[in-house]
């Protein structure tokens, strides 16, 4: 009997590198999956995130210049020229974008306040950022799909884990459908993000006015008869320019005229119990005598029509 | 019948097959011992990649929410935050939605008043409490009694937390930490290592 081997018999060589090689292979592939399923949501989802906020932040910046402009150069603000839409006293802006990741803002102010008192008007702004979702279209590693509603667009519950925090509209906009395009609560419907998933996010802050004369006040306690001879009201037309106290004391100012006497309108004095006025043109040889029935603050305070008063912005709501 | 012989056919000699499976076995147990290793650290690096996930999400949340907070507290171990926030919007159950149940949902319009403190913007007069507790390895938070596991690890997340009230305002510093599985040193170092930082100010002029 002649033995010989085969060619054959050298394959099991090549099928136990090739076996080697693809266990090898998996376990590199699961490492890598989960890497950059890790990444993608730790870096990426989360950038995103926060930019839609910086978006919307800066959206906000936008709008309130705009609202400044009210005092300082009325005709100007909100100005179609400038992509703004007014309806009555509501102004809604276009989309800005900016940013090498396409970051997009768009806002809407509306005067919800008015001072019964001044007529001054308040303003909110409402400023929604978007931020294009960088990176893979895909959610975390932590966020189950175990419940069919946890991603609808319109869920009660949306979510686990990073979805619940950040709802990234991978194929619809979530807040459209829960609700409604100006959070109002109407006209809720599923609408495609296009083009891309993204982030958004929305703030909201009221632009208050404030008056240079809104602290003033002078304590009076028994008989007052007015500030002397010495004294002055730190009258100030606001329309000239930001208020600077050195005015009232430099002659040379322009605008040392309106400080010691002035063309503006007199002031009306308040009090808790009357109202009177003081003379006009000079306020400081004002000889009225006004008799507090106990310590009494005496605010100074115009009216809307006798200045215009400079925005500050205050009380921004958070994103949802 | 002949027998040829052929030296491709011949076998190995005893010291050759010995010597073959000395060197088989040492490659063996370098390879499972490194394979071992590998899945050792690949596991360690998951769990760190994991819970560092579940850091930044712990702090997102607490920054949302003290942003939008009227009053912030920590607790002495500064273990537990509580904040008081607005409702600003219309939940079921609130006097609006009672009378016009369409409501639910819509944001609630502010109103302005004047206080011996100044003037305050309100959104409605009811407010929404919001806890941020630890329970076990899971940290929690509690927004009018409804429970939601933010994080969740056994690699013993740790958030601590302090708020500062300032003149107007109120800010709060938050840091999270958790203990790495491969740790080969000092545990207090380890974990001092993991640490996320992040401050937030109350965006609303503070009311407690």
């Amino acid at each position: 009997m002649k033995v010989s081997f085969t060619q054959n018999e050298r394959g099991n060589v090549l099928l136990c590198a090739v076996c080697t090689i693809f266990v090898v292979s998996l376990i590199a592939a699961n490492v890598l999956l989960n890497c950059t399923a890790r990444y993608n949501q730790a870096s990426n989802q989360v950038r995103s995130w926060n930019e839609a906020l910086y978006a919307a932040e800066s959206g906000a910046d936008i709008a309130y210049n705009e609202v400044r402009k009210i005092a300082s150069n009325p005709a100007s603000a909100f100005g179609a020229s400038n992509g703004w839409a007014t309806s009555g006293t509501t102004y809604t802006s276009g989309t800005t974008t900016f940013g090498t990741n396409g970051l997009r803002t768009s806002q809407t102010v509306d005067l919800f306040y008015s001072d019964p008192t001044s007529g001054n008007a308040w303003y909110r702004i409402r400023s929604k950022g978007i931020s294009p979702l960088q990176g893979l279209k895909r959610t975390g590693m932590d966020d189950r799909l175990s419940n069919g509603n946890r991603f609808a667009a319109n869920g009660a519950t949306r979510g686990d884990g990073d979805t619940l925090l950040r709802k990234i509209d991978f194929k619809y906009d979530h807040f459209t459908a829960t609700y409604g395009p100006t959070g109002d609560g109407t006209n809720k419907a599923i609408v495609a993000v296009s083009p891309a998933p993204q982030l958004s996010r929305r703030i909201e802050l009221i632009a208050a006015p404030v008056g240079p004369f809104d602290d003033v006040a002078i304590k009076v306690t028994g008989n007052f008869y007015g500030l002397g001879s010495a004294a002055y009201i730190d009258i100030y037309r606001s329309s000239a320019g930001p208020y600077d106290p050195s005015v009232k004391t430099n002659p040379s100012d322009p605008r040392y005229a309106d400080s010691q006497s002035g063309t503006l309108p007199p002031p009306s004095w308040e009090t808790s119990t009357e109202t009177f006025t003081p003379m006009a043109e000079r306020p400081q040889r004002k000889r009225s005598t006004f008799t507090a029935p106990s310590t009494t603050m005496c605010r100074l305070r115009w009216t809307r029509s006798q200045y215009r008063p400079t925005y500050l912005r205050l009380k921004p709501r958070p994103p949802i | 019948m002949k027998l040829t012989h052929n030296s491709h056919q011949s076998g190995f000699t005893l010291a050759e097959i010995l010597t073959a499976m000395a060197i088989a076995v040492v490659i063996f147990a370098a390879i499972i011992t490194a394979s071992l290793a590998m899945q050792k650290s690949f596991n360690a690096v998951d769990h760190y990649f994991a819970t560092h996930i579940q850091q930044v999400r712990i702090i997102d949340y607490l920054n949302r929410d003290v942003k939008r907070a009227l009053i912030c507290t920590t607790s002495v171990n500064q273990q537990t935050v509580t904040l008081t926030i607005p409702k600003y919007i219309i939940q079921s159950g609130d006097a609006e939605a009672v009378s016009n149940p369409s409501l639910v949902g819509a944001m609630r319009s502010p109103t302005i008043s004047t206080t011996a403190s100044g003037v305050q913007v309100n959104y409605g007069t009811a407010t929404s409490t919001v806890v941020y507790s630890i329970n076990g390895a899971s940290i929690l938070r509690t927004e009018d009694g409804v429970v939601t596991t933010i994080a969740s690890s056994t690699d013993q997340l740790v958030p601590s937390t302090i708020d500062t009230d300032l003149a107007n305002t109120e800010k709060t510093t938050m840091a999270v930490t958790f203990h790495p599985i491969f740790t080969s040193g000092n545990v207090a170092d380890e974990r001092t290592g993991t640490t996320v930082f992040s401050l937030a100010y109350l965006r609303n002029k503070r009311r407690g």
